[in-house]
């Protein structure tokens, strides 16, 4: 019989035994070349018996955190393609799988993602703070139809403050008092840069005191201006716009506005403004080289933008206009209730125009 | 086919891994064709073969503590073991299998399981071409056709490697026999 057709003949009966999977009956040559075959199809895979073998290794030194993969783990497409071989146990002969290790370098791995990602979030709030301390900002927020004049009747909170400050509230004196809306917090530093908004700075209380040039503590011998530890942007180790150990925009150790150790005000949140184009002059107030300060109250509402702006201080030339034009188009992040809540605040912005 | 000569190297060996549990390997090599051969008769494919054979020699491993013994070979307990597996398997699949777990001492010495082990370690004896065609072919069921375009070689050689092959196993499973 000619060799080829020999060949070709049980290749084809090979292939019909694998299609129908039954065993072969016939006796011939062919017939017994078959049965091996038939008998080969259940043959293991060389790399099985070995990765057994490791397994079996690993469990006999570390018998109780061996690392037997479950069965449907054993023949992952992963360890298939050859990715990840020291997992998959692929090609490294009789050298034990260590998959404990490579779930450590997994958790070492996400640790430092997660570290790099916290420091992501610090970055971001403290630039955030920055950008609310020393850029444009806006001051004085009350609850949009709330009345707050029924409340300043009584006072009774006090108020606190601070930049977050290493250094202790520097040498000085305490700020203006007004029963007012607060304008603008206190503080003892200088301005880094020129603010849109030039108003007095008070604290909301309704004691005189005896004004002084610098604010700032009047027990400290600091000289270097410091507005104390405190957070807001006010003076002292309070919380908020106003002056002493207190929270809020008040006077004192207390809560809120007034002064006292007492509690009052609504506990809101400022909107903080996020986005802010400058003004354009007008062309009449360019020729002219005109400049001031445009002074208005705006509504925030809980969607951040500014509605119902009315001018509380003209300039003219064209000037009010653009002023209204661009606070529009200023998006804050909204005011918050106690519980969170965005709730629409009244607020007196003043914007500038100044030529150089 | 027995690697252990004798019942009493296979006692000294079976107490040198209860001492010593890295002594397994060498049960496991003595033993695995045999267990492998008798648990692939009975599934339905080669990855659930695997499957149930590694959780054969696992627990063999882990319990290898208790065992005891009393003249039997070894390879009995493990396919008791196998047995067990499969059966245990099959229940929470509600198939309707049944393993006979009866004789199992004997059926170490199954003709079949016999000539499939066999085949096995012959297949790793195989000239390395040869070795090559069969593991594709029978294994990872590829055709010719494709074994020859991963090769870069032709239909025709690979046919005669098969043929080869085949051949080759043939003649040696048949010496043993004799």
């Amino acid at each position: 019989m000619n060799n080829h057709k020999v060949f070709d003949e049980l290749d084809q009966a090979i292939d019909q035994m694998m299609a129908d999977g039954e065993k072969p009956l016939a006796q011939d040559e062919i017939g017994e070349l078959l049965k091996i075959a038939s008998d080969l199809r259940h043959l293991p895979r060389p790399d099985f018996k070995v990765q057994l073998k490791a397994e079996l290794e690993w469990q006999s030194w570390a018998p109780v955190a061996s690392p037997r993969l479950k069965p449907s783990t054993r023949r992952t497409p992963i360890a298939d393609a050859d990715v990840l071989p020291t997992l998959a146990g692929n090609g490294y002969g009789l050298y034990p799988i260590r998959r404990a290790n490579f779930a450590v370098s997994v958790l070492l791995h996400a640790a430092a993602m997660l570290v790099f990602l916290a420091l992501g979030v610090v970055i971001v709030k403290n630039h955030a703070k920055d950008s609310d301390l020393h850029g444009q900002t806006i001051t004085v927020l009350t609850p949009y139809s709330a009345n707050i004049h029924a409340t300043q009747k009584k006072p009774g909170g006090g108020g606190g403050g601070g930049e977050h400050n290493k250094l202790q509230t520097s040498a000085g004196g305490p700020p203006k008092t007004s029963m007012r809306q607060q304008l603008a917090p206190p503080t003892a530093a200088p301005p880094k840069e020129e603010s849109k908004i030039m108003v007095e700075p008070t604290v909301v209380a309704d004691l005189k005191l005896a004004n002084s040039e610098k604010v700032g503590d009047q027990v400290s011998k600091l000289m270097v201006p410091s507005s104390g530890p405190g957070t807001g942007a006010g003076v002292g180790s309070g919380q908020g716009g106003g002056y002493g150990t207190g929270t809020g925009d008040g006077y004192g150790p207390g809560g809120r506005y007034g002064h006292g150790g007492g509690m009052g005000g609504n506990g809101l949140t400022k909107p903080k403004l996020i986005y802010s184009p400058d003004p354009e002059f007008s062309e009449e107030a360019r020729k002219s080289k005109y400049q001031g300060i445009v002074q208005m109250t705006v509504l925030v509402g809980i969607d951040g933008r500014v509605h119902d702006a009315h001018i509380t201080r003209s300039l003219g030339m064209g000037l009010d206009e653009k002023a209204l034009e661009t606070v529009k188009l200023w998006k804050f992040e909204p005011a918050k209730a106690s519980d969170g809540t965005p709730v629409a605040v009244s607020a007196s912005i003043e914007v500038n125009f100044w030529l150089y | 086919m027995n690697a252990v000569a004798n019942a009493a190297d296979e006692r000294l060996l079976i107490e040198a891994a209860q001492h010593d549990p890295s002594r397994f390997a060498e049960l496991y090599e003595n033993n695995f064709a045999r267990v492998y051969a008798f648990i692939a008769r009975r599934v339905q494919n080669r990855e659930e073969a695997e499957d149930v054979t590694a959780e054969v020699f696992h627990q063999a491993l882990s319990k290898l503590g208790n065992f005891q013994w009393r003249g039997i070979p070894f390879v009995a307990w493990l396919l008791r073991i196998a047995a067990n597996t499969l059966a245990d398997r099959w229940q929470r699949e509600s198939r309707s299998h049944e393993v006979p777990t009866d004789g199992l001492e004997e059926a170490g010495a199954d003709q079949a399981i016999e000539r499939s082990a066999m085949l096995f370690q012959l297949v790793e004896r195989l000239p390395a071409d040869q070795q090559l065609v069969v593991l594709r072919r029978f294994v990872e069921q590829k055709s010719v056709r494709e074994i020859a375009q991963e090769l870069g070689r032709t239909e025709g050689a690979i046919k005669q490697l098969q043929f080869r092959a085949l051949q080759t196993l043939r003649s040696k499973v048949r010496s043993n026999h004799e």
